[in-house]
């Protein structure tokens, strides 16, 4: 039977490597998502995605059992990231990574591809899909910072509304308000040209 | 009860994430089993969602194995600065105790009228008033990294937790005068504030090195190390 997250807690509580390893194996292509989308910036996110692993692991001990371990993992990682954007906006800095319009069009993209084409538990799909699922995309890159990232937390890493809230630090009213409008943007986008017979009468 | 048609875009964009109660979403249900440009909307948003939901980047290997390293590094260092200070937090009464014990048995030593400053002190407590190199090591450290935090740079993290435990031991082992007494107690009660805040809220934000760097600032405190290291009878 696999251990709950909160047991690999109690393990790195311990100081036990291999809870960690377990803990990090599930979480590692999540974080290095989210952080990735939230900083746009790979140097950035490598940074963060380092250390937020090294806080999980030595500082195991102040998660609080009422929590989930998913919510307290993201929430580092999320106090991170919006410590770097803040740096950034004090110094800001030219990267290869960063397209001046503060934008990332289609790098992050490529990547999900790539790993949605090497992932043998789903199978290919079609040109078709592809299609659909690279305008979903990059009608999300379109969307402003914030809606993006609260939007993402949800739909993409499968949080609930009020962890959403709890990790950005944000009331659950904002979560929600932020959702629909980011929802309301992408369905008015993608409707016109994929969706034909989804659009409401 | 049906639902409220004024809300209905919002709604089922909560039944396609996923967010509605079962009460809820049977309703929804029932609405859209009658409106087929709803269901058909309904339906094209849970697409939408699952679209994102598979969609995840993987870390290189390289960065895979270079934090797995940097957390085992850090936790087998962080353990013990760690203990030390969540023990000597554990027993403020026994520190408070162990200092009022200290002082009481120095006073009853060398008499009333200690560390008036004059330089008619005895020696016994002149010699009470020389640091020891271990204070001497624990402050050159300290104002160095105050100096950095008045500077702007944000403390080492892996490191808050130690300057405020030493601080505390150093308190408890040493006879101090009072005046060396006040700066390891506000040097202690600068970098215990830095700790409590960062293990609250799971990092170090720049709010908290700010509140840090006004209370360097406010408590004079590299003026008052400096001093303290400068006051030394031999000259350091």
């Amino acid at each position: 039977m696999h251990p709950s997250d909160e047991e690999l807690i109690l393990g790195c509580r311990r100081g036990d490597e291999a809870s960690f390893d377990q803990l990090f194996e599930r979480y590692r292509s999540r974080l290095f998502t989210f952080i990735w989308r939230y900083v746009r910036n790979r140097e950035a996110a490598e940074d963060i995605f380092q250390e937020t692993f090294v806080r999980v692991f030595t500082r195991a001990d102040s998660f609080r059992r009422c929590a989930k371990v998913s919510t307290w993992v993201y929430t580092i990682a999320a106090n991170l990231c919006r410590d770097e954007l803040k740096r950034r906006k004090r110094r800001p800095t030219v990267s290869l990574d960063e397209p001046a319009a503060g934008q990332d069009p289609g790098q992050a993209w490529t990547h999900v591809v790539r790993l949605a084409d090497e992932n043998a538990e789903h199978p290919r799909e079609s040109a078709e899909e592809a299609e659909h699922r690279a305008a979903l995309w990059q009608a999300v890159d379109e969307l402003p910072d914030e809606l993006r990232v609260t939007l993402e937390l949800q739909a993409q890493h499968g949080l609930k509304y009020r962890e959403v809230a709890e990790v950005l630090g944000i009331p659950l009213g904002t979560v929600q308000s932020r959702i629909h409008n980011a929802v309301k943007l992408l369905r008015r986008k993608l409707r016109d040209g994929l969706e034909p017979n989804s659009a409401r009468a | 009860m049906k639902p409220d048609e004024n809300n209905i875009d919002e709604l089922l964009i909560d039944y396609a994430l996923g967010e509605l109660d079962a009460d809820e979403t049977a309703r929804v249900e029932l609405l859209l089993a009658e409106r087929p440009e709803l269901m058909r909307e309904a339906r094209a948003l849970k697409r939408m969602v699952s679209r994102m939901g598979v969609s995840m980047i993987m870390p290189p290997p390289r960065l895979v194995s270079r934090t797995r390293h940097a957390a085992y590094e850090a936790q087998t260092r962080g353990r013990g600065g760690r203990r030390i200070l969540r023990a000597a937090l554990r027993r403020p009464a026994t520190l408070a105790a162990a200092g009022l014990v200290a002082a009481a048995l120095v006073v009853a030593l060398v008499g009333p009228g200690l560390w008036s400053g004059s330089d008619e002190q005895p020696p016994a407590i002149r010699q009470a008033a020389t640091i020891s190199e271990e204070l001497k090591s624990f402050l050159e450290h300290n104002l160095e990294e105050m100096r950095a935090l008045s500077r702007g740079e944000a403390p080492a993290e892996e490191d808050l937790s130690r300057p405020a435990a030493q601080a505390m031991l150093l308190l408890k082992k040493q006879p101090l005068a009072p005046p060396q007494r006040a700066v390891l107690e506000d040097i202690e009660a600068v970098w215990r504030h830095g700790y409590e805040r960062f293990s609250s809220e799971g990092h170090l934000s720049d709010e908290t090195v700010a509140e840090l760097r006004e209370l360097v600032t406010r408590k004079r405190l590299v003026e008052r190390t400096e001093a303290m290291l400068a006051d030394q009878p031999d000259g350091r």
